[in-house]
Order: structure tokens, then C-alpha cells, then sequence
């Protein structure tokens, strides 16, 4: 992609991926899903997710799957508040963007 | 490399670091693979590309790897900055949306640019500035040269036409019609001279301008106003 994904859109589209799945979602599967809307390399999120768990953005718990343990990651309350955060910036952002892009006059 | 050499090889990196980072991070690559299956694992190889790597990731993060290769690897490579300027929500305040973090390298950039041509120009002032005001000087001094000289050429044709009629009425009228004709020679060439000054004034003085302009536009480009 031409455009760089800083840190904190990282964080915003993980927290969004994760914020999806009400029992929350594992480690392969949030990388899929990132990947429908970023290309991230197969080491990008592993620091992210572990961040936004020290940070009490994401809680985790193990669950049995398939005869092992799996590593569920769910968002919390805080993760939650993040996360609309991170909407509400990027509606803003975006939309000034596309606007100087469109050609419009900024409001 | 295998699976299980590329986990053998990233727990050996992962010594230096707490034993409970290193348990979660061994057992979210072990799981990482077995969610993946085994059809996929080549391809995670391939894209890990190596338990170095992935061990920098990992230890970036905590702080501990020489900034040299510090960071987190995005699709623009290693990033440095991530953890840095990152924007964390305060459930109890949530309304500090101003501490907005700014990446300006490329404003700065244009800044450094313009900075430095600003400075160039300014190291370099006695060599065009004294070819400008040459010029402009030039032009200025011939103007003035030719209207004074004009000017000058009309009063003595006159003075000397006059003196012709006065030696016309003494009688002398070979003097007479050589001062007269003399007078009318020198207005003829101040007549010369006024459509001169009135060339230099119209053109020359406009183009010496509209080099000045173009020479300011070339080095400050996209600064140009529609006018």
C-alpha cells in the first residue's frame, strides 16, 4: 500500500476487528481479518495485541478447541471507549481528507 | 525450516527477556501455526521470514532492541515511532481529544527545503544582488541619460534657432540660416532621443520586469498566485 498505517490506526483497526466477535477471536483469525482491509506481515500483530492487553484494551482467556488451548482475545470496557475514540478521529480525518481530495472548499 | 525449528530457534532469541513475555509469545506463534493448519505453514514461514525477525518484533516492543532496528514491522518496514505518540483514552476524561499526535516529516521537509534556498540565496546575495541592482541601475541611469540629454538637446536647438533669428534681424543671413539650421539639426536628434526614452520607458523597463518575475518564480515554484 502507498499509504503508511501508523500505530494508532493499527491499534483502531485491531480493536475494531476484535470488537466484531461478541466471544471474542484468536490470533490467526484477527490477522485474517486485518488483512481484508490492511497488508500486515504475519509479525505486525503480536506486539499489538499484547500492548493492547497490558494497556486493559483487550482482556484474554483459553478455551478448549480441538483437543488444545486456544488464546481467545475479547475487548474490554476500555478498549471499547478506544475504540470510539479512534472512530470519531477518523471520521473527522478522513473526511477532511477526502474532501481536499474531492476538491471541495474545508468548512 | 521447519515449524518446529523456526519455534526452537525463536524460544533460543527469546532468553533475554521475562519469562512470562516469552511463554506468551512462544505459545501465540505455536498457536498461530496450528490455527493456520498445515497447508498454510510454508507460507508463515515465508512471511515471518525469519525467528530473528520476529524476535526484534517481539523484543521491540519491550523496549530492549538498539534502536538501530527498534519497532514494530509494517508494510513500510521496521517502524520506530509507534509506541511513542500513541493517543490512550482516559475513561475518567474522556473528552482530551487535543492531544492529537502529528507526523509533519514531509511539512518539515518542505520547510528544510524552502529554508535552505532561503539561506542559499542569502550566501549568494553580493553575487545576484549586485547584478540585479546593476541592472536595474543600468536601465535607470540610461532612462534618465537619455531623457536629460533630450532635454538638453531641445534648450540648445532652441537657444541656438533664437540666436539664428537674431542674426537675421542684425542682417548676417549666412550666419543667419547656419545657426537656424543647426538649431533644427540638434531637435531633430532630441526628437530621436524623446522616441528613444519613450521605447526604454515602454518595453525595456517592462521586460527587465518580467525577468525579475521570472526569475523569482523558478526559484520559488508552485508559489505563483493566479492573477
Amino acid at each position: 500500500m502507498v499509504f503508511n498505517t501508523g500505530a494508532a490506526l493499527l491499534d483502531a483497526i485491531v480493536l475494531a476487528v476484535v470488537c466484531k466477535e461478541k466471544e471474542g477471536t484468536y490470533g490467526y483469525k484477527i490477522t485474517q481479518d486485518v488483512r481484508q482491509a490492511i497488508e500486515v506481515s504475519e509479525s505486525t500483530l503480536y506486539p499489538v495485541l499484547r500492548r493492547l492487553q497490558k494497556d486493559d484494551c483487550l482482556e484474554v482467556y483459553d478455551m478448549e478447541c480441538g483437543g488444545r488451548n486456544r488464546r481467545y482475545y475479547k475487548i474490554t470496557e476500555k478498549g471499547s471507549a478506544q475504540l470510539n475514540l479512534y472512530r470519531t478521529e477518523w471520521v473527522n480525518y478522513s473526511s477532511k481528507i477526502t474532501m481536499l481530495f474531492s476538491g471541495g472548499e474545508l468548512a | 525450516m521447519s515449524r518446529e525449528e523456526f519455534m526452537r530457534q525463536l524460544e533460543a532469541l527469546l532468553t533475554d527477556i521475562s519469562e512470562e513475555e516469552k511463554r506468551e509469545a512462544l505459545s501465540y506463534y505455536r498457536s498461530y501455526f496450528e490455527d493456520a493448519g498445515e497447508e498454510n505453514e510454508e507460507r508463515i514461514l515465508k512471511e515471518l521470514e525469519s525467528p530473528q525477525k520476529v524476535a526484534a518484533t517481539i523484543k521491540a516492543d519491550l523496549g530492549m532492541e538498539p534502536s538501530r532496528d527498534a519497532g514494530v514491522y509494517t508494510e513500510y518496514g521496521y517502524e520506530d515511532e509507534r509506541f511513542s505518540n500513541k493517543q490512550v483514552v482516559d475513561l475518567n476524561k474522556k473528552s482530551d481529544q487535543e492531544q492529537q499526535s502529528s507526523r509533519s516529516s514531509y511539512e518539515g521537509n518542505q520547510t528544510a527545503k524552502i529554508l535552505l534556498i532561503v539561506v542559499l540565496a542569502l550566501a549568494t546575495s553580493p553575487i545576484w544582488g549586485g547584478l540585479l541592482t546593476g541592472l536595474l541601475g543600468s536601465i535607470f541611469g540610461i532612462t534618465v541619460g537619455v531623457v536629460a540629454a533630450a532635454g538638453a538637446l531641445y534648450i540648445s536647438g532652441g537657444v541656438l534657432l533664437g540666436i539664428g533669428i537674431g542674426q537675421f534681424a542684425v542682417g548676417s543671413l549666412a550666419a543667419g540660416f547656419a545657426l537656424v539650421g543647426a538649431g533644427m539639426l540638434v531637435w531633430a536628434i532630441a526628437v530621436l532621443l524623446t522616441i528613444l526614452s519613450v521605447w526604454v520607458c515602454g518595453k525595456a523597463v517592462p521586460w527587465g520586469c518580467r525577468l525579475i518575475g521570472r526569475l523569482w518564480r523558478s526559484i520559488f515554484p508552485g508559489k505563483e498566485r493566479a492573477l
